[in-house]
Parts: structure tokens; C-alpha cells; sequence
């Protein structure tokens, strides 16, 4: 661009491009002589100073043992309204953590990598939890990701309000009628809401798609491997029957229906709900960012009715960039497992990472679910027992009982778009008193239909 | 003395004159001195205090309350939302966020991107707008209902392709991911701007550039000594939105600054909000207001100044 | 300017007729939105009539994303509710900065200060006010505003809970974030009309309410038009208030156009659907500003 320029203006602009031409452009990874560069997402923010150092002394560590490898950090993390366009624009890091939720749609429109063979070849990867790794295995034997920590959907409730409505913390409610009950004592003896729902941001349909696991029926079956919508099943209008009476006639779940994560998440800190239903891994979250007494943190695994199939299962999961070669996938899996998975059978990592979490003021020995087996598992408690600062034995019964039930896999196909259209009709029964369960739960199902049928 | 300057000297005398006739008057409106000092005089009284009242509690309300919930602690902000500081005030907060949060490095990046932003809107809407407006020239008609016609187009609707734009650049095919010339470029292509520019410019009365054309002045020339001091008011007001624009902007900033060391405080708050506690968090967001509301507090007495004694748009 | 270059005929006649200076003022507005707004929405059409994951490329597919998105029945929906808060933020987002300009160019001493304060919530940033709202709407009788309104004899309010009481709420607080914008110009408009008018039409008797109808009205019409417009088209477009405030809901009662082609890009991943109804939506707003500005050609050239 060497155009004499007549004109302010140009002169400005063209300046500008140049400088711009300047740029440099994005590097590849993977050179001539052996060596992979992979870079990866969700680098604690500095206001996580210790978890960050741990990350970054990960790295080091690794590169030790993996000269050829090297593994750049970035502070990038998941988020459904970018993920698209990282994608689209390459810059996607080569491993990133994603939502469990998102792994079935993202592998089904290969904006993941397939990384089966690099699981298969690696002893620790192949050897989590199976249950687990059924939710990140396409319906194709494809592996999308390694799953890094798991929940169950549950109950969380406040134990000092259990106290103040005269129920007893320690055995919290087991059954659905027992939840109603005590959502109704709660309500009147302490006007606190007794049971606090999600709503929205797709978190309606996926509470009540965990329900009516619970009430015993899939929203979808699958038949000779491809899968049939069932979204208006009996369990799913019980479920919904039970939302209505607790909502119409007892009153007890308070007055705000529009609710994100992050709005019951902020109720439930407060003290302003009595039992949410979520997912049972917010200790940290409740206590840390929300300024939660951790003795008031009661967990209890959801009740099943006559029947009920188990606990809709989630968490997160690291994935690898669609575009990655064959040299960074295995790099990436070998970084995945280093980081996240050889502190259950690696003692000094344990540690490490237990010492830099507590170090942040982050709960060490929340509840949660093993990624592997009992007695990895057993084992890797016994490692970082000196750092345990979470009240454990609030989460015994939990604990307990948690192994009983099983963990049933979201809906494989279109889940984001099945949650989203069930949001509206967890709304309508919780706004208007003369919402058509039947009908609303058929229009959903009609449309559900129409989407698996592509 | 040229004749422009004669003309452009004349237009601000005439001006100054029409107020000067009535010293007591300098600056009437609706109501005249007349009116002011008679039988409104309860009225006025009346209507300004209403308008200030009423504006305050509605604009600067919010503003209060997010500055009581940044001196609160995170239980306080949560349980009592209309408590006044249940656990006293938390002053530590504002300052735990300059150390925690790293609030000062986000500020930074914000001003970056905002005079960034700005000094390329502004390249960009006057010399288009007196492309338009003034010089005319045969395509005039058709780059108008171009400009006039991205209006329509919603925002989100281009982000996707837009950031395939920014990604690589269609014939120069550099990569803008990661620079500040991403959050700077796009936001220029604002038809809004231009068209606000051009509204104004239009008003210019056409003789001056007439006449400046005869004393020999070229177009640079035009544009710089009558239609820029011409128009200060409107730069004034069109900067400001371009500033505003710029300090609100969220998803764009989000997508192009994947680096957290560039991010400007709109894109770093949600993001820190997963992680930090509430408190730290509502400490940025009132610190993130308070320093656009303090330097919207200066920049506007010019601006207000200058369209007392100017028009910025005419109808 | 540069001296002339050493041509002749047509070419120089062009230049120093002004040619070159137009162009060379044209450029950087030219550059500028034939890089970050022609090109993409040329692409954005392109599109439409395609299928693609970003990844892989792209697919032809013809007219079936428009299909697709005639078929789906939440656009009826979201089209309802699009035109339900333009005409509710237009009653109310119109009139108010104009009547508030028009007070504010009343005052002296504190006309700062009153355009200082109309403009406060235009600078706080969406993340904050939407949040601050959200807690201001809680509907328990505890809720902020509720206790206000407790205090007057009113409420509690349902807010954002109820379809009849969501769309109002979310128009109240787009309108206290977006008012002050249009207020600034206002004010500017005013100030540019000129004293000798209002001194004729007093000396002619005129009343004050005459004076702001018969003056202060008309020499404001052509910014009063050109806002109208743009405050429609940005009604149509509206996003990030029922977004972030309610996700579309109570049942859907707040989902938009904009919503929904959100929904089809990060929810579907569905582009190309994306693409189509976006273009189905510009295709109406160019529609409707055609109408408008033919039907307001006359009014705005009054002098």
C-alpha cells in the first residue's frame, strides 16, 4: 500500500493498516523435529493466585517428563455464546474445559476431536469410571473428552433452616412426599421458600427431566440405537403434578419463577431457600463465593419414587480442539491425564494440588463423586486428609447412600434443545394455575420429535 | 481578510450580537426573562424541583444502592439488599479489588480500547459525513443508502461473520485476534455516527463553503477551519456516545480478547463473577461506573457549553 | 492539496473539479464499512442458504433454512412479542426524552446537573444495571421495589413472574437505560433553535404551550423523526434485557426475534437457520422504514 495519500483522512487510515500489517498471525502448532506445541484453556485468573502457581508448576512439571511437549496456558474458558466462533476462527486452545451437557452436541457437529484411540492407549484414562465414560462416548464408540470431576443431580439444603422449622438435618428427605412436607413446614415456620427450582437458561428442562428419572422414565428411549422422544411420559406428568400441588396448593416454593443457576445459587447462599434441587458439587461455590456458613451446607442424594431409574449425571469435561493433529491429540490426552487424572494414583500430585486449593481459601474434600474406582478412590481421601477443610461429616450419610444410586446419562441427542423447551413448560405450571400439563408436556414432545427424526 | 473569513466571522458576530442586544437574556429558551422573573416564578421553582428530584432518585438511586452493596459484605448483599451495612461498612472491598481482581489492569485495557474506539469513530464519521454532506460527489446517493442501510441489520446477526472478518482480514489476510485494532476497527462502521455527522453538516450554511471556495481553499482546508469548529458540539456529543459505546460493549471485546490480559472490565467482570465473591465483585462493578460517570461529569459542561451557544442538530 | 498530477482530459477535470478530495474523504468511511459491515453481511447472506459447523465446509442447501424457520413455531411467538415491547418501549421511550428535554432547556444554573443526572444510567454498563434491576424486581414483598411500593399503598407486584406484568418491566428498565441517550440530543436540538423565534411568537401573544407546539415542536420534527425511527428499529431488535433478565421467560412471554436467532446460532448451532431468520428480520425493518420515511417525507421538510 504505498498510494501517496491526499487527504487527512487516508493519510490516518492508511498509517493504521500498515501498522496493521505488522501483525503477527496466528502460530501453528507441531514443528519438523519432533516437538508439539498445544496450548490449554481455564488458567485460574490471578485472583486465584495459589490454584494458578499449582497449574503452572503442573506445566513445568510435565515438560520435565515430556521435553518434546511444549504446553502454553491461556486464561480461555467455555462459553456457549463464543465457543462457536473460537471454533470457527481456529483459535479454540488445543484442550478446553467444556459442560458435560454440551459434549454430545459438540462431538455431533465435530467441533471436538475424537480421541478414543488416545484413551484406549493410555492404562490411567481406560481405567475411569465406565458409568462415567459412557457420557462422553458418542453413539459411535467415539470418546469426546475425559470427564475431570462428576455429579449427581440432587438435593442441597440449608441445614440451620431445617433447624429453625423444627426437621432435623441429619435426616433430610427421602421420598417425594417427604420433600413436599418439608418444603410446607419450612414455608410456615419460617417464610423462607421450602423448595427453590430452576427455571431457566435450560435449567428448568433439566431439572425436570432429573424428576422424571427420578419418578422412573427416560425423556428419551432409544430403540435399535436410535434414540425416540418420551417426553410425555407418566413420570414427567407426575413430576409436574408434584411441582403444581406444591406450588398451588401448599405455596412453598416461593414467589420468584424465573431462575437462573446463578439466581438459586444466590438464594440458597442467602439463606432465602430451604432445598434447591442442583447439582450436588456447589459446596465450593456456595461457601467461597456466596459467604456461606459451610455448616449450614446439607446435601442429600434425589429421592427415587416407586421405580425411579437413579440420578441425571453431569459435570465437566476436557475436550480436545477439532482441529488439533494427530501429534497434538496426544499430547493434549497425555496433558489431560497428568493434570487431572494422576492425582488419584500419584501421591505427591494429590498433595500438591490439595495444599494449593486450600491454600485459596477453595473447600478440599467436598462431596462429590469418584471419577474411579472405590478403592483408588479410598486411597486418594486417605493422601489429602490433612487438608480436608469442608465440615465432612455434615456429607456422611450422602456419601453413603450416593453409591446405591445410579447415575443416569443426560438425553444423547439434542439435550440443550429438549431442556430448553421444557424451561416453558416448568414456567407455565409454576406461573398459571390452569396450565395444561398434558398438553404442554405433547406440544413438547411433538416438536422433540420432529428434531430426532433430521 | 478573506471573504470566508469575513462570512464565517459575520455567522458567529451575528450570533454573539443576537445575545448581546439583550444582555438579560442571554440564553432564553420556551420561557423568556419576562416569564422567569412574573408570574411562573412559583412554576419554575416547582418544575425544577420535581425534575431534579425525581431525576435523581430514578438515575442516581441504582448508582447508591450498587455503591452501598460494594461497602457490604457478601451475606449483607444477598439477605438485605435495602439493609444499610448490617455488618458496617466494608471499605476494604474497593481496595481488595485494585489487589484481588487485578482491577487496575482492566481499567486500563477499557481506556485503551475506548480512546482507540473513539479517535477511529470520530476519522470516520466527520470525514464521511462531509464526503456527504458537503463535497457531494455522483456516488454520493448510493454510499448513503449503503451507510443508511446497515441500520437495519441487527448486531448479533454479522458477529459471527464479522469475527471471521477480524480473524482474517478479506485481502490484506492478517489476524486482528489478540490486538486492540479489533475492538478499535469494527465499532467505527457506525452508520449512526455518520448519519448524526451528516445531519449536522448539513446545517452548515452552504455560502461559507461557497465562498471559501472562491478565496482558493481546498477541501482539507474547508474541513478543517469551518466545518470541524463549526461542529463542535455534535463531535462532542457524537464522541460521547462513541466513549459510552465503547465502556458498555461486552460480547464483541469477549470474542476478540480471548486474553485476559487485554480485556477491558465489561468482558473481565463476568468473568471473574464464576469465581470471585460477590462482594469483590460489586466493588468492580461500582468502581466500573464511577469512573465513566466521573469523566462524563467533565467532558460535559464543553459539551453543554458548546451547544448553548451553538446548534448541534437543526430541525 | 497535493498539486494536480500531470494528466490531461477527463481524469484532470475530475481531480481538480474535487473528485480526488471526495474520494480521499469517502475512503476511511468506505474502508471501514466495507470491511466490518458490507463484507459481513454479504457473508452473514451467504449463509442463509447454507450449512456449515465452522469446521467443515460448507453445504448448499438452498431455501431449506427458511423452511426451517417458517416451521418453527416459536417464531409467531417471538414475533408477537418483538412487536408487544416495540410498541410498549416506543409509548413510553418516545415521548419522555422530549418532554424531559424540553424541561431540562427550561432550567439555568442546574441544567447540568439534570442532563448529568438523565445521562448517569446511559454509562452503566448492561452487566451492572440488568443485575441491579433483577434485584430491584424481586416479587416477595421484601423485594426493593415492592417495599417501595408497599410504602404508597400498592403491590406487591409480580414483575417479572406473570405474562402480563414481564413485558412492562423489562420496557421500564430498557427505557431508564436507554432514556438519557435520546434526552442529550434533545437537549442539543433545543439549543439550536433559535431565541428570535420564541421572541416573535411571544410578542405575537403565543402561550407557553403554544410557543413548545407551534415552535419548539417543529424545529425539533426532523431529529423527532429520524429518533422515531431509529427507536423502533432498535425496539425490533431488542436482546439483551429480556436475556439477561429473564431468558425469554415466564413461557416463552418474552422471547424475541433477536433471542431466538441467538437460540438457533448457541443453542442449535444452527447458522445457517440463523442466518435466514436474520435475514427475514432485516427484511422487515428495511420495509418498515421505506413506509416511514415515505409517509413522514412530507412532514419533515415543514420549515
Amino acid at each position: 500500500m504505498k498510494k501517496r495519500a491526499r487527504s487527512l483522512g487516508a493519510v490516518i487510515l492508511v498509517t493504521g493498516l500498515v501498522a496493521l500489517a505488522g501483525c503477527s498471525a496466528a502460530e501453528s502448532g507441531g514443528d519438523d523435529d519432533g516437538s508439539v506445541t498445544i496450548t490449554i484453556g481455564n488458567l485460574p485468573s490471578t485472583e486465584q493466585a495459589a490454584s494458578r502457581d499449582a497449574i503452572l508448576a503442573q506445566i513445568k512439571a510435565f515438560q520435565k517428563k515430556y521435553p518434546d511437549i511444549t504446553v502454553e496456558a491461556e486464561e480461555t474458558y467455555w462459553d456457549p455464546a463464543t465457543f462457536n466462533a473460537m471454533v470457527a476462527g481456529g483459535t479454540m486452545p488445543t484442550v478446553l474445559t467444556v459442560p458435560m451437557t454440551e459434549i454430545q452436541s459438540l462431538g455431533q457437529r465435530g467441533q471436538i476431536a475424537d480421541i478414543s484411540a488416545e484413551v484406549e492407549a493410555s492404562e490411567t484414562l481406560s481405567a475411569l469410571n465406565p458409568t462415567i465414560m459412557t457420557t462422553v462416548t458418542g453413539p459411535e464408540d467415539e470418546i469426546f473428552g475425559v470427564p475431570i470431576n462428576v455429579y449427581s443431580q440432587g438435593l442441597m439444603f440449608n441445614r440451620a433452616i431445617f433447624e429453625e422449622a423444627g426437621l432435623d438435618p441429619d435426616a433430610p428427605p427421602t421420598t417425594w412426599a417427604e420433600v413436599a412436607s418439608a418444603a410446607k413446614t419450612i414455608t410456615d415456620k419460617t417464610g423462607v421458600p421450602g423448595l427453590v427450582l430452576m427455571t431457566s437458561g435450560n435449567l428448568g428442562g433439566w431439572t425436570l427431566t432429573g424428576m422424571t428419572y427420578a419418578f422412573g422414565d427416560l425423556m428419551e428411549t432409544s430403540e435399535d440405537g436410535t434414540p425416540v422422544a418420551n417426553v410425555d411420559n407418566d413420570s414427567a406428568i407426575a413430576a409436574l403434578e408434584f411441582i403444581q400441588d406444591a406450588r398451588w396448593k401448599d405455596n412453598s416454593l416461593g414467589a420468584n419463577f424465573i431462575m437462573t443457576s446463578d439466581d438459586s445459587r444466590n438464594e440458597f447462599g442467602a439463606g432465602r431457600a430451604g432445598i434447591v434441587i442442583s447439582g450436588t458439587d456447589l459446596y465450593g461455590d456456595s461457601v467461597v463465593n456466596r459467604g456461606m456458613d459451610p455448616q449450614d451446607f446439607g446435601l442429600a442424594p434425589m429421592p427415587q419414587a416407586e421405580g425411579g431409574l437413579g440420578a441425571l449425571g453431569g459435570g465437566n469435561v476436557q475436550v480436545v480442539s477439532a482441529t488439533a493433529s494427530a501429534e497434538q491429540r496426544d499430547a493434549a490426552t497425555k496433558w489431560i491425564d497428568f493434570a487431572q487424572i494422576a492425582r488419584f494414583t500419584d501421591e505427591d500430585q494429590a498433595v500438591a494440588a490439595a495444599k494449593a486449593e486450600s491454600a485459596d481459601g477453595l473447600p478440599v474434600g467436598a462431596p462429590g463423586l469418584p471419577l474411579v474406582g472405590a478403592d483408588l478412590f479410598a486411597q486418594y481421601n486417605e493422601w489429602i486428609a490433612p487438608y480436608v477443610n469442608v465440615p465432612t461429616e455434615n456429607f456422611e450419610l450422602y456419601a453413603s447412600t450416593v453409591e446405591t444410586i445410579p447415575l443416569v446419562p443426560e438425553p444423547s441427542q439434542h439435550a440443550q434443545e429438549l431442556y430448553a423447551a421444557l424451561d416453558p413448560v416448568v414456567q407455565a405450571v409454576l406461573t398459571r394455575e390452569d396450565a395444561d400439563i398434558r398438553a404442554l408436556l405433547g406440544d413438547v414432545q411433538t416438536q422433540m420429535e420432529t428434531l430426532l427424526a433430521d | 481578510m478573506t471573504s470566508t473569513e469575513r462570512l464565517y466571522t459575520r455567522a458567529i458576530s451575528t450570533r454573539r450580537e443576537s445575545r448581546k442586544e439583550k444582555p438579560e437574556d442571554t440564553d432564553r429558551s420556551i420561557l423568556s426573562i419576562h416569564d422567569r422573573s412574573g408570574r411562573l416564578r412559583g412554576m419554575l421553582l416547582a418544575l425544577k424541583i420535581v425534575l431534579l428530584v425525581a431525576l435523581g432518585v430514578i438515575s442516581v438511586g441504582p448508582v447508591l444502592w450498587l455503591f452501598k452493596s460494594a461497602t457490604s459484605t457478601s451475606q449483607d448483599i444477598l439477605r438485605e439488599p435495602l439493609g444499610l451495612w448490617p455488618s458496617g461498612i466494608q471499605w476494604d472491598n474497593l481496595v481488595q479489588a485494585f489487589t484481588t481482581i487485578e482491577f487496575g489492569k482492566y481499567l486500563t485495557n477499557t481506556l485503551i480500547i475506548a480512546m482507540g474506539t473513539w479517535a477511529f469513530g470520530l476519522l470516520v464519521a466527520t470525514t464521511g459525513a462531509y464526503a456527504l454532506a458537503v463535497l457531494r460527489p455522483k456516488y454520493a446517493k448510493v454510499l448513503e443508502f449503503a451507510v443508511l442501510a446497515t441500520l437495519f441489520v441487527p448486531g448479533v446477526v454479522t458477529l459471527t461473520a464479522l469475527f471471521l472478518t477480524v480473524l482474517d482480514v478479506p485481502l490484506l489476510h492478517i489476524n486482528l485476534i489478540n490486538t486492540f485494532w479489533a475492538a478499535w476497527l469494527p465499532a467505527s462502521a457506525s452508520a449512526f455516527n455518520v448519519l448524526l455527522m451528516k445531519t449536522s453538516f448539513d446545517s452548515i450554511p452552504r455560502e461559507l463553503f461557497e465562498a471559501a471556495r472562491i478565496d482558493g481553499a481546498g477541501a482539507t482546508r474547508i474541513f478543517l477551519t469551518i466545518v470541524l469548529p463549526l461542529s463542535r458540539p455534535i463531535i462532542g456529543v457524537v464522541s460521547l456516545l462513541i466513549i459510552i459505546a465503547s465502556w458498555k460493549d461486552f460480547i464483541w471485546p469477549m470474542l476478540v480478547l480471548p486474553n485476559a490480559a487485554l480485556q477491558p472490565l465489561s468482558v473481565a467482570l463476568p468473568r471473574l463473577a464464576k469465581t470471585a465473591e460477590l462482594s469483590l465483585l460489586m466493588a468492580g462493578m461500582f468502581l466500573s461506573v464511577v469512573i465513566p460517570v466521573a469523566l462524563f461529569l467533565i467532558f460535559q459542561k464543553q459539551i453543554l457549553r458548546s451547544s448553548g451557544s451553538m446548534g448541534a442538530l437543526k430541525g | 492539496m497535493a498539486p494536480a498530477p500531470r494528466a490531461t482530459g477527463p481524469l484532470r477535470r475530475w481531480f481538480t473539479g474535487g473528485g480526488a478530495a471526495a474520494l480521499a474523504f469517502s475512503l476511511p468511511m468506505i474502508l471501514a464499512f466495507g470491511f466490518f459491515s458490507w463484507w459481513p453481511i454479504l457473508n452473514s447472506l451467504i449463509l442463509s442458504f447454507q450449512q456449515t459447523n465452522l469446521v467443515d465446509p460448507a453445504v448448499w442447501v438452498g431455501l431449506s433454512n427458511f423452511a426451517a424457520v417458517f416451521a418453527d413455531p416459536l417464531v409467531a411467538k417471538a414475533a408477537m412479542n418483538t412487536l408487544w415491547f416495540t410498541v410498549l418501549s416506543v409509548a413510553v421511550g418516545f415521548p419522555l426524552p422530549i418532554l424531559l428535554a424540553v424541561a431540562i432547556g427550561e432550567l439555568r444554573r442546574t441544567r447540568s446537573i439534570a442532563s448529568g443526572f438523565a445521562y448517569l444510567p446511559v454509562i452503566i454498563p448492561p452487566v451492572v444495571s440488568v443485575l441491579i434491576f433483577k434485584q430491584f424486581y424481586d416479587p416477595s414483598s421484601t423485594g426493593l421495589l415492592n417495599t417501595l411500593l408497599a410504602g404508597v399503598g400498592l403491590g406487591p407486584v409480580p414483575w417479572l413472574q406473570t405474562a402480563a406484568t414481564v413485558m412492562p418491566s423489562i420496557v421500564i428498565q430498557a427505557t431508564w437505560a436507554g432514556f438519557g441517550a435520546a434526552t442529550i440530543i434533545y437537549i442539543a436540538a433545543l439549543a439550536a433553535v433559535s431565541p428570535e423565534l420564541y421572541e416573535a411568537a411571544e410578542l405575537d401573544g403565543a402561550s407557553i404551550r403554544s410557543r413548545i407546539w407551534h415552535v419548539t415542536l417543529p424545529q425539533m420534527r426532523s431529529v423527532m423523526l429520524i429518533m422515531l425511527l431509529l427507536q423502533i428499529i432498535g425496539a425490533f431488535q431488542v436482546f439483551t434485557e429480556p436475556f439477561v433478565m429473564t431468558r425469554g421467560g415466564p413461557e416463552n412471554n418474552t422471547l424475541t426475534i433477536l433471542m431466538l436467532i441467538y437460540n438457533y446460532t448457541f443453542i442449535s448451532g444452527d447458522y445457517g437457520r440463523a442466518a435466514a431468520l436474520s435475514l427475514i428480520l432485516a427484511a422487515i425493518l428495511a420495509l418498515v422504514s421505506l413506509l416511514y420515511l415515505r409517509a413522514t417525507r412530507g412532514w419533515s421538510q415543514g420549515k
